[in-house]
This record gives C-alpha cells, sequence and structure tokens, in this order.
C-alpha cells in the first residue's frame, strides 16, 4: 500500500516490493526497509546558513541537509553535533 | 477557550450517536459530558481568581481535573495537560494510603507534592478531594499550582546546587488538610511556615481548597438532578467513547517506528534523551531506551511525569477534539528505565525538571507523534514542526515596597515561537497555553526595568512556512533597596533547545539567557541614552548554565524564547511573504537572501524578482549539486 512518508517521499509498492521514493521526481532512495536518508545527497553547513542568530552554535554544530539526488528536493534539516578533528 | 458541540468533529458525533443506542441517550449525553468538562473549566477559573502569584493569577501555571472513584481522569479542563495523568496517579495514592489508614471521609481535602510518588517536582502541589454525595464516593477533584515558594535551597523552589532531592524543599507524601470540611490549621501553618513567603503560598493553597470546593459543589447538585448512577453511566461513556475514536485512529495510520533525540548542556556536562515511538495497530509504545543516566542536579523526572508528558502529546495530537480523559491512558505504554533523566531513581534531585527534561520529553513525545502523522494521507496536514522550552529564571529579593519576594521570569518564555505548520507559519509570540504577564504589573510589584520587550528578529525557522518568532526581553534592577537580586537560571541549558525545523525547514533560533555584568547602564541614563539593543551595551555577556546569581545595579539580563522551526524548503516560500516579514521586522534582509533567496529592496521593501529567480537558482545549483 502507497504512504505517504514526509514532504517530497513517500513508500511505494511495487508488486511484492516496497520502496521510498521521492514525490518530486519519483526517482527511487531505496528499499522502504532501509533508512532513506543514506540513499540522499548529503551536505554540511555552518549553523548561520539557518539565520544570523545560530552564530552561538557555530563551533559545536553543523546543519545537515538531505536532498534528493536526482532532482535536488529538499527533504530535512536539521543541527547536528560538529565533528572535532 | 471553551468547547462547544462545533468543536468535535463528525466522526466524533456518529460515534456518540452509534454508542447511543446502547447506552445513555445523545442528547443527555452532550448536556451532562459538556458539564462535566465546565467544572473543570470553572475549578481553573478559581484557581486563577482566588490565588495569589503571578504564576496563578496571571501565567496560568495550574491544573484542575475530575476523576472517577477509582482514580481515572473524567475530565481534564483546559489547563497543563501532563499535570492531568499525574494527579490521576496522585490521587490513587492517596486512596491507598489513606482508605486503610487515616480514612476518606466527605469534604476532607488531602495535600500531596511527593515527586517520588506522583507529583513531578515539590513545587507542583497538588491538592485532591474526594466527592461524596449521600455519604457515597462518586468522584475526585484535583488541583495542582506552581507555589512560589518550597523552602529549597534557592529561593522559588528550582535549585541549581541541589544534589538530592532533600535539599530541594518540603516533600510531602499525602496528608489530610481539611478535615471533613474543617481546614487543619496547624498542618497549614507548618506548611507556609517552611517557605519563604508564607502569605502568597497560603494563598496559593487556599486557592487549591476553592477550587475542590467548587468541584465538589457542582458535581453534587449534578448527582442531584440526574442520580449517580446516570452521572456513573455518562462518564463511562465519555472515557469509551474517547478510547474507542483514539484507537480507531491510531489503527488507521500505517505501523511503524519513529525516532528523536533531544539535549540538554550546562557548564560542560551534556544529557541526552532518546525516544522511539512503536505503533503497532491501535496502541502506541513510547521507549527511552538510550537515555543518558540521571544527571546530578535536579533536570531529572519521574516515571510519572514522563507518561504525563507522553500523555498529554497523544491529547494535543490524535485527541484534540476529543473529550480529555483516561481513554487516552489505555492506549499508549512508557518505557523509561530507571536511573535515566526520564525515570530518576531516589535520591535524585527533580526541581527543574518541569522546564527542562519534561520540557525535551514534551518536545520528543510531540516530535515522534508529527512523523508518525505525516505517513497517513488523513492526518498529515496536521503536521507541525515544534519548539523544545528554552531558558527561564527565578528572581528574588527585596522588592522596592520593602518586602521579600520571589517570582519568575518563565512569563517571558511563555511567549516563545510555535513552530510552522504544513499549511501556514507558526504563531510569532504563540507560546504554549501559559500566558505573560503585562511589563507595567511586573515593573510595579518588583525592582525591574525592562529595556524592551518585543519580537526576535530572525527568530522563526525559516521554510516554506516560517516558524514563529519569539520574544526577546531585557531587565536591569531599579528601585531596589538592596541594589541587587538573586537570579536563579534554569529551563533548557545550551544551545538546542529551540525549534528543529520539519521536512526541510530551518531550526528555530536558540533560546537564551544571558547576563552582562556591570554594564554600566546608569551612565547611560545619566547621559539620556536609551539601550536599544543588548549590543549597544558593549561589552560581552555571558550565556548562563544552571546557575543562581546576583543580578545587580548597572547589570543587564537578556533572556531570549525558543524560537518555532520552519516547515518545507525555504526557498519554496512566496518572495512577496518573506518580504512582507522583512517589513514587519521579523526577518532581515540578510535572512531574506541568504536563507530564503529572496532580494528585497530597501525603501518600499518591494522584491526584485529578477534578482530572487538567479539568487534561487544559484543557492540551489551550489547547495544541491
Amino acid at each position: 500500500m502507497n504512504h505517504p512518508l514526509r514532504e517530497n517521499l513517500e513508500v511505494y509498492a511495487d508488486g511484492s516490493r516496497r520502496w521510498t521514493r521521492c514525490t518530486n521526481c519519483q526517482h527511487i532512495l531505496c528499499s522502504a526497509e532501509e533508512d532513506w536518508k543514506q540513499a540522499c545527497k548529503r551536505t554540511l553547513s555552518p549553523p548561520t546558513k539557518a539565520g544570523p542568530l545560530m552564530k552561538d552554535l557555530v563551533g559545536h554544530f553543523v546543519l545537515e541537509q538531505m536532498y534528493c539526488p536526482s532532482c535536488g528536493a529538499l527533504m530535512n534539516s536539521e543541527l547536528v553535533e560538529e565533528q572535532k578533528g | 477557550m471553551n468547547f462547544t458541540m462545533s468543536d468535535y468533529s463528525s466522526e466524533f458525533r456518529r460515534t456518540i450517536l452509534e454508542q447511543a443506542n446502547t447506552a445513555v441517550d445523545p442528547i443527555t449525553f452532550e448536556i451532562l459530558s459538556h458539564r462535566l468538562h465546565q467544572i473543570a473549566n470553572e475549578m481553573g477559573t478559581t484557581l486563577e481568581r482566588v490565588g495569589g502569584t503571578v504564576n496563578t493569577t496571571q501565567q496560568k501555571d495550574y491544573m484542575a481535573a475530575l476523576y472517577r472513584s477509582n482514580g481515572e481522569v473524567l475530565s481534564a479542563g483546559n489547563t497543563l495537560g501532563w499535570h492531568v495523568a499525574t494527579a490521576g496517579f496522585a490521587v490513587k495514592r492517596i486512596i491507598e494510603r489513606f482508605e486503610n489508614e487515616g480514612g476518606i471521609y466527605p469534604d476532607d481535602i488531602f495535600l500531596l507534592n511527593d515527586p517520588y510518588l506522583a507529583a513531578i517536582h515539590q513545587s507542583d502541589v497538588y491538592m485532591i478531594s474526594p466527592i461524596h454525595y449521600r455519604d457515597r464516593l462518586v468522584g475526585w477533584s484535583a488541583t495542582f499550582v506552581h507555589v512560589m515558594d518550597i523552602g529549597a535551597m534557592s529561593p522559588g523552589g528550582n535549585s541549581p546546587g541541589a544534589r538530592e532531592v532533600c535539599h530541594e524543599g518540603l516533600r510531602i507524601p499525602g496528608v489530610k488538610l481539611v478535615e471533613r470540611g474543617v481546614l487543619r490549621k496547624d498542618m497549614f501553618d507548618a506548611f507556609i511556615n517552611m517557605t519563604r513567603q508564607p502569605v502568597m503560598v497560603g494563598l496559593d493553597l487556599k486557592c487549591e481548597i476553592a477550587a475542590n470546593n467548587v468541584a465538589k459543589a457542582r458535581l453534587q447538585a449534578m448527582c442531584e438532578q440526574y442520580g449517580t448512577e446516570l452521572v456513573e453511566a455518562v462518564s463511562s461513556q465519555m472515557i469509551g467513547i474517547s478510547e474507542t475514536t483514539l484507537r480507531k485512529r491510531i489503527a488507521e495510520i500505517p505501523d511503524g517506528r519513529w525516532t528523536d533525540t533531544g539535549m540538554i548542556e550546562s557548564a560542560g556536562e551534556t544529557w541526552k534523551i532518546r525516544l522511539t515511538l512503536r505503533k503497532k495497530a491501535d496502541q502506541l509504545t513510547f521507549d527511552f531506551t538510550g537515555t543518558d543516566n540521571q544527571a546530578r542536579m535536579g533536570i531529572n523526572l519521574p516515571y510519572h511525569g514522563t507518561f504525563g508528558a507522553c500523555f498529554a502529546s497523544v491529547l494535543f495530537t490524535l485527541s484534540y477534539d476529543l473529550l480529555k480523559n483516561h481513554g487516552a491512558f489505555r492506549v499508549i505504554e512508557v518505557i523509561a528505565p530507571e536511573g535515566t533523566v526520564v525515570n530518576v531513581k531516589y535520591p535524585g534531585p527533580v526541581s527543574m525538571n518541569t522546564t527542562s527534561a519534561g520540557a525535551i520529553v514534551k518536545y520528543l513525545s510531540n516530535s515522534v507523534l508529527m512523523q508518525m502523522l505525516a505517513t497517513s494521507e488523513k492526518w498529515k496536514k496536521e503536521v507541525m514542526a515544534l519548539n523544545a522550552g528554552g531558558r527561564t529564571a527565578r528572581h528574588a529579593g527585596l522588592n522596592q515596597h520593602g518586602r521579600f519576594y520571589v517570582s519568575g521570569l518563565g512569563s517571558e518564555n511563555s511567549v516563545g515561537g510555535t513552530g510552522a505548520r504544513s499549511y501556514r507559519d507558526g504563531i510569532d509570540s504563540g507560546g504554549s497555553r501559559m500566558t505573560s504577564p503585562n511589563v507595567e504589573w511586573v515593573e510595579r510589584n518588583f525592582p525591574l526595568l525592562y529595556l524592551h520587550r518585543r519580537h526576535v528578529k530572525d527568530g522563526g525557522g525559516p521554510g516554506k512556512y516560517r516558524g514563529g518568532v519569539g520574544a526577546e526581553s531585557a531587565f536591569t534592577v531599579h528601585n531596589c533597596p538592596e541594589e541587587k537580586i538573586k537570579v536563579v537560571a534554569m529551563g533548557v541549558a545550551g544551545l538546542r533547545n529551540s525549534g528543529q525545523g520539519i521536512f526541510g525547514g530551518y531550526p528555530g533560533a536558540p533560546g537564551i539567557l544571558v547576563h552582562y555584568e556591570d554594564a554600566k547602564f546608569g551612565d547611560f541614563l545619566a547621559n539620556k541614552r536609551w539601550i536599544r539593543d543588548v549590543s549597544d551595551l558593549g561589552i560581552q555577556g555571558k550565556l548562563l548554565p544552571y546557575c543562581e546569581i546576583e543580578l545587580k545595579k548597572n547589570d543587564v539580563l537578556y533572556m531570549r524564547t525558543e524560537n518555532g522551526g520552519g516547515y518545507g524548503d525555504p526557498l519554496e516560500r512566496e518572495p512577496e511573504v518573506v518580504a512582507k516579514d522583512v517589513k514587519e521586522g521579523l526577518v532581515s534582509q540578510e535572512a531574506a537572501r541568504d536563507a530564503y533567496g529572496v532580494v528585497v529592496g530597501d525603501e518600499r521593501y518591494g522584491v526584485d524578482l529578477v534578482a530572487t529567480q538567479r539568487l534561487r537558482m544559484e543557492l540551489r545549483k551550489n547547495g544541491r549539486g
């Protein structure tokens, strides 16, 4: 059964197999059982990309963003701890 | 806000009519169920009218609800949801303790504030009253207010220096404060005598007695008019309908598993709270396995506090249009390993927990529910980004009227920005259901002078729909006999306390609490200059961890609330809407350009459409490859 997963992502059933695909371009990212984030294009930016008041987070956190590898639709933006060294 | 019939969904009304054939007729059910709901609301109004402190009278930091004779939640008013659950535990603890020893009699009222039994922390004082009709126990009422002092290490009850619960003030496992209608003055005086503010705490206790008396009178009147059997039948049916409808809704959503992690940081220490929601058929399991061990300071939650937060999240996401009662208890299971931040082991401290781990648990339980709702065609429209809780503080000292006081700057953080939804921006200064008192009232009662209270420019997380911006305030001590007051810094310490965005939306700016020491504020005034922004002070402030400080003459305290996360890709936001935000001072031209890819002119805030189109293409190309 098809159902949405989040904005721009859905679970798509093809016979007995289930896939996670981009709703914007229908690109299949992975099987529904796998972690779709691993199939995305990933960028890391300074937290200030989210606005000038994020300056206190510089050096502690980065803004991790996930995009569809086919059409570039934005799937996720999240502050994650900066990996040192 | 009061419920009316039109608030109920057609699905809920259908369920009422379906069940009506086998139980109470639908019209009688409607009248009596609304009446029970209104009793709880009237209890809340009574707390506000009779109470003394700003927490109760203005900020709505209270709870009022009715319970069945076995302690199940019957009817929650429009008050703090998680206390509805924890007060249910408190009713059961009182039944266990007194039914065989001491007795439960008409017109008794019990007091309990032990976080190792049912309360969340000692400052939240529960008052619990059995309701009898013709000598038969027909139900219970319960209230809590957050009293302004509890005799703990720090004034106000939230003690950053406490290392065990015994440092955190009075802890009462249950006493009869009112015995067969007569106030036990010995107990009352003993209680208020152990606080720093006996008059105000006394008023707060009396407002709880008053609210419980209102509940008793109203429920007894219902029993007199309709008979106890009918009231009991309606009560059963109310809970049954809420449970049945909620189970049906959960069953319609695809099974799955969703996770999120929250973080608190203070003075080099970090605590993580991890939550996995598992949904199978019509049951929800909130599992906190993997959460860090309990902290040495009072951010820890007792199990029932964690349960209450999950209960409240279910109430306000999947059940917002249903009668709020025990129905939601029956569909959730909460796993919280003992000895962790979410299930503290004795004698771990807890006094700061409601605004720290409590705020994070509420955030996480809502977050995983939002991820779950997004997988349902029917529910995905309800998805919204969130905010996590921000900073807050207590302040205490001698006021301009020569009296010792304790109060909260929690009022300032009640106006955080809310997260954006799938179809609209978050609410600017939307806060929770708690409210903020007006500046003039604060300045009249406490030795404080506001430099400003206003919206936070660039606070809201960018997105297709922008997160709501919160508020920022700055204060100095003023007309202060001792030229200093104490400030206790609490809330969600650290920098990841604001709203994460959702589905590509960016996070909101973090809530912060900053101390500018010896800011020479008096010199600015002497030179007839006003501080428009704390950056005008020309000195570096100190971000406050959990601590107690002295705020002295010429110091400035700056507080920025949490801000809501955005929803969706900010490059999809209508350029004209971004320009409107810039015009209204909610978004800077810099953020409009960098986060939204919108070029807004200097004068009339018009959009340069050609430059915007070019910039957005460039951002997409450079950022996404």
